[in-house]
């Protein structure tokens, strides 16, 4: 897993970043379009830290990303949750597939975003919008990678589980869920990055707190150097949530290292 | 000697896409397999072998008679028909101990005998040292060890193998036809065994059935009464063992 970092990757970002320093201190992109390299830097160890006490985001940083957080765990949890269900029910009994398969790929049809408005009216702007919209946002990747993972194990292998004892329920929980589990892992790395996407969608319509909230205040108020920083802090929290997805599945599958 | 495995006229067809033909695969096919005996089913590939032993097993349903063990008929799968197959069918993420560990969790048995009794049959396969490894990390002999274990220790009352060291080298299988035979002694097991491996056959066998196929009929039943344990060494070189073979060929031949 560990992969030799390769040197010759670098080079493209150190030169890139220098072209960022090097237009905005000679002002071929006014500060009002692109903020030094500099200033961001100082603007997100302030957003962290608190070190420059005048700024209004001063120290901001824990409370607005526990915010953000909270509401991508919540709709991951319900969406994905819902998707997993339903994908393991769908690939253990043709009847349920048979109903909800066509209905799924009829509302999959919707690109996530297109639920916003009709999200506002029903659940009127702020928190609950967010979190229905995460949770589209989860529910389709992992319902269709549970489904395909847990629709595809050997038949053989509930052959030898049936003949060592193993009843109904028990093929579901012994073979077809671990059988499925590298398909549903991908399923939920794709549902959890489109969450964070989608949580920056939700809390740019309008609520206090969370980190699109700040981006979209920021823009507001001309500081375009914390829009940058959001987008930094977004990102660098996706790439944590989906590493402590592969740590809890290499938790739970020790051997796929182990080889 | 009584039997413990009646197979009383089978028949299983399919039928063929979009007709009404029905290419039958088993047409009234009996036999009986008595306790403590092994015994195997040889015949070419295709000719249906695998088939039987999916119907006795309960794996596949039939169109006509009926299986069964210790006079009670065969429905569905259960643990006391335990079945090896050609791959061993592990199960990827448990570690060896696990595996074998996988049945005996459906039945009553306190922690404390449960290990012991893993234990045991790790020792009996040679699996020592390999209890924590996972089937991908075992060679393709060591998993199907593992997959005998995993049967044997739900002692079932017939054992069935379909064609289980097909895939391993020559060195290897007869290693574990070695194993078998003393496994087979010493727990007394009854195994109906499946190959197309001549010398596999009479190596092993008590009974051996040589079947034809489409629809599968037995053509003949040969008697094997060498002293176990056989040694392959003994035998290889044996003037009666060279007979058998050279007629079984002749009259696979004939078919």
């Amino acid at each position: 897993m560990i992969k030799k970092f390769d040197l010759l990757g670098l080079i493209l970002p150190i030169f890139l970043v220098f072209l960022w320093g090097y237009v905005t201190v000679t002002n071929i992109a006014p500060s009002y379009i692109l903020p030094s390299p500099s200033k961001v830097v100082i603007s997100l160890f302030d957003f962290a830290f608190g070190t420059n006490s005048s700024s209004p985001y001063s120290g901001q940083m824990l409370e607005h990303t526990l915010m953000s957080l909270k509401r991508v765990c919540t709709g991951f949890l319900l969406g994905g949750g819902l998707g997993f269900v339903l994908g393991i029910a769908s690939a253990a009994v043709q009847y349920v597939n048979r109903i909800f398969a066509t209905s799924i790929h009829i509302l999959r049809a919707m690109p996530g975003i297109g639920w916003l408005p009709i999200a506002m009216v029903w659940f009127g702007v702020g928190e609950k919008t967010s979190i229905f919209l995460i949770g589209i946002a989860a529910f389709f990747p992992i319902y269709m990678n549970t489904l395909q993972g847990a629709g595809a194990v050997d038949p053989l292998q509930y052959r030898a589980a049936r003949m060592l004892g193993a009843k109904k329920l028990q093929l579901l929980t012994s073979i077809m869920i671990p059988s499925a589990l590298p398909q549903i892992l991908v399923g939920l790395r794709i549902g959890l990055s489109i969450s964070w996407a989608y949580v920056v969608l939700g809390e740019l319509t309008g609520v206090n707190k969370g980190l699109g909230a700040v981006m979209m205040d920021a823009r507001m108020l001309g500081r375009l150097e914390m829009i940058l920083v959001m987008m930094v802090c977004i990102a660098v929290l996706g790439r944590i949530t989906d590493q402590f997805l592969l740590l809890l599945y290499r938790f739970i599958r020790p051997f796929e290292i182990k080889k | 000697m009584k039997p413990i495995l009646k197979i009383e006229n089978i028949s299983k067809y399919y039928t063929k896409h979009g007709t009404k033909d029905r290419l039958h695969v088993l047409d009234q096919l009996s036999f009986e397999i008595n306790e403590g005996e092994i015994v195997t089913l040889l015949g070419s590939s295709g000719c249906g072998k695998s088939t039987i032993l999916n119907i006795i097993a309960g794996f596949e349903k039939i169109e006509g008679g009926a299986v069964y063990l210790k006079g009670e008929k065969i429905q569905q799968p259960s643990s006391s028909i335990g079945v090896v197959f050609q791959n061993p069918t592990l199960f990827e993420w448990m570690t060896v101990y696990e595996n074998i560990q996988f049945g005996l969790k459906y039945k009553k048995i306190d922690k404390k005998t449960e290990r012991e009794s893993i234990y045991e049959y790790i020792n009996l396969l040679e699996l020592k040292g390999f209890e924590n490894f996972y089937p991908s990390q075992l060679s393709g002999g060591m998993q199907q060890r593992v997959a005998i274990a995993r049967v044997l220790i739900l002692s079932p009352q017939i054992l069935l193998m379909d064609e289980p060291f097909a895939a391993l080298d020559s060195f290897r299988r007869a290693k574990m036809q070695l194993l078998l035979q003393h496994l087979a002694i010493q727990l007394k097991c009854t195994i109906l065994f499946i190959t197309h491996d001549l010398e596999e056959a009479i190596f092993l066998s008590d009974q051996i059935y040589i079947l034809k196929d489409l629809p599968t009929q037995i053509i003949q039943k040969v008697n094997i009464s060498f002293e176990r344990p056989r040694r392959y060494e003994d035998l290889c070189g044996d003037l009666e063992f060279m007979n058998i073979k050279s007629e079984i060929f002749q009259q696979l031949r004939h078919e």
